[in-house]
């Protein structure tokens, strides 16, 4: 057996049936894979766009403390690196937004997405906000260079794997963070120490978060003297973000797990007050209106490719 | 079909490289190669904490009748809340203990021409505590490890 074919056993719903329009439905979502490719680079224009506001705030900035893709700030005038950078961006992001079938231009998306994103982050604190975005824009290089029209089932295929795997990055970031939240929680739990699984575990992290910057939240400073309603939530999110990956390999499960990671999103606002609003927006381009989410509505599809949940009730319901 | 299992395999090996490097990112000290990171974010549940933060003695020449933590700033300095600050002083003060002077001298100009008003005078300490303990009673405790002041001078 292949190792893809491992992997999709591994990763894939127990009941995997072979459809009869599958040729079809390459089709279709080939024609809505390029619709949301267009939205994508219209939304980074958008970003780019918003950021002209804030133009004048890196202007003025004096010091940076450069990641690697912007070191050659170092050794140009600050001002006008920064300027380069940013002037870059829109452009490039306008070029995107117009010819987002021609590969160059996907690629200088790429490269101005990565400059602006290099220089956000090179002020002391790397947050997270637009790295889904530079992953995303990377693997879209890949797209093939295409008429609708004249595109035959192979060059179909290949947009669709590639659509796919910016789906698939997104949820492995996902899951690597659930990973890390179940392997810092074993860690903790043989040290002997509170972790992210006991019910005070949560509220800690709540109130650290807070008292860092002495900021608050909508609901943080309620639930923390309520750990037992902020339990489930963190069970529950650990449980998202886990198995987050195998939602890749399960399209009946991509427009609830995309709904599920944006109210995850909106509740980490609220509570912790951390703002992810642009990993929102491509949670919501790539799995809210996934091109490979099937439109029929088959009764028990979503509880039958649950991770976990659909092995206990496929062993319940054969031991009846 | 040959190119198209190319890309497959590609793709998968993307994404598994992607996996393996992010998390022996964490063996590095920035934790984090933009854009490869581990994304463990907030796996650990804080207990004792110790943390390095900054305390003004003096702001934009004004001696203060007691020192203030930046995140308490509130109306001294332009965003006490900012996540930005409290991560450069994490960096900071583990310079100024591993001794590194050159990064303590370039985070110190960032910290003083972006985020502290001048002239300023300041201290970095250590401030220990339990986060929930904290909470319901605002008790920590405060280790002093270094004074400055800015523009340029460590008394």
């Amino acid at each position: 057996m292949s190792f893809s074919r491992r992997a999709r056993r591994f990763f894939g719903p127990f009941d995997h049936p072979s459809s009869p329009r599958a040729l079809h439905r390459q089709t279709e979502s080939f024609q809505a894979a390029r619709i949301i490719v267009r939205c994508y680079y219209v939304v980074v224009l958008f970003f780019a766009v918003a950021t002209v506001r804030d133009w004048s705030g890196y202007l003025d900035r004096q010091e940076v403390l450069t990641l690697w893709p912007v070191w050659w700030l170092d050794i140009v005038p600050l001002r006008g690196g920064m300027l380069g950078i940013l002037s870059g961006y829109l452009v490039v992001a306008f070029l995107g937004a117009v010819f987002p079938d021609r590969r160059w231009a996907r690629t200088m998306v790429f490269v101005g997405l990565l400059e602006f994103v290099a220089l956000d982050n090179s002020f002391g604190k790397i947050n997270h906000n637009h790295h889904l975005w530079v992953l995303t824009a990377f693997l879209l290089i890949f797209l093939p260079d295409i008429q609708a029209r004249t595109a035959n089932r192979a060059v179909r295929q290949r947009f669709v794997t590639i659509f796919w795997s910016c789906q698939a990055i997104v949820l492995l970031t996902y899951t690597m963070s659930g990973a890390g939240k179940v392997a810092g929680a074993i860690y903790q739990l043989f040290a002997g120490q509170n972790n992210v699984l006991m019910p005070t575990g949560f509220v800690s992290i709540i109130a650290n978060r807070l008292l860092e910057t002495n900021s608050s939240s909508w609901l943080g400073p309620w639930l923390i003297p309520h750990p037992w309603l902020g339990w489930p939530l963190m069970l529950g999110s650990v449980y998202l973000e886990l198995f987050a990956f195998w939602a890749a390999f399960r399209r009946a499960l991509h427009r609830w797990w995309g709904a599920g990671l944006i109210l995850f999103h909106v509740g980490v606002y609220l509570l912790m007050g951390i703002d992810f609003s642009p990993a929102v927006l491509l949670v919501g381009l790539l799995f809210l209106v996934s091109p490979f989410q099937d439109e029929r509505r088959i009764r028990g599809a979503v509880v039958n490719q649950l991770p976990i949940v659909s092995w206990f009730v496929h062993v319940v319901f054969r031991s009846l | 079909m040959a190119a198209y299992r190319i890309l497959r395999g590609w793709v998968a090996l993307f994404l598994a490289g992607y996996f393996a490097l992010g998390f022996s990112t964490l063996l590095l000290p920035g934790r984090e190669i933009f854009p490869v990171s581990s994304w463990s974010l907030f796996a650990l549940v804080p207990g004792q904490e110790s943390r390095y933060a900054l305390r003004l003695l003096e702001a934009g020449g004004q001696k203060l009748a007691e020192p203030v933590l930046y995140q308490d700033a509130e109306g001294l300095v332009a965003n006490p809340h900012s996540v930005a600050v409290r991560e450069i002083v994490q960096q900071f003060g583990l310079a100024v203990e591993q001794g590194r002077i050159q990064e303590q001298l370039r985070i110190r100009r960032m910290l003083e021409k972006d985020h502290l008003p001048s002239p300023c005078r300041y201290e970095l300490v250590t401030i220990s505590y339990d986060p929930l303990v904290r909470w319901r009673t605002g008790r920590y405790e405060v280790r002093p490890l270094a004074h400055y002041a800015s523009p340029g001078v460590t008394p």
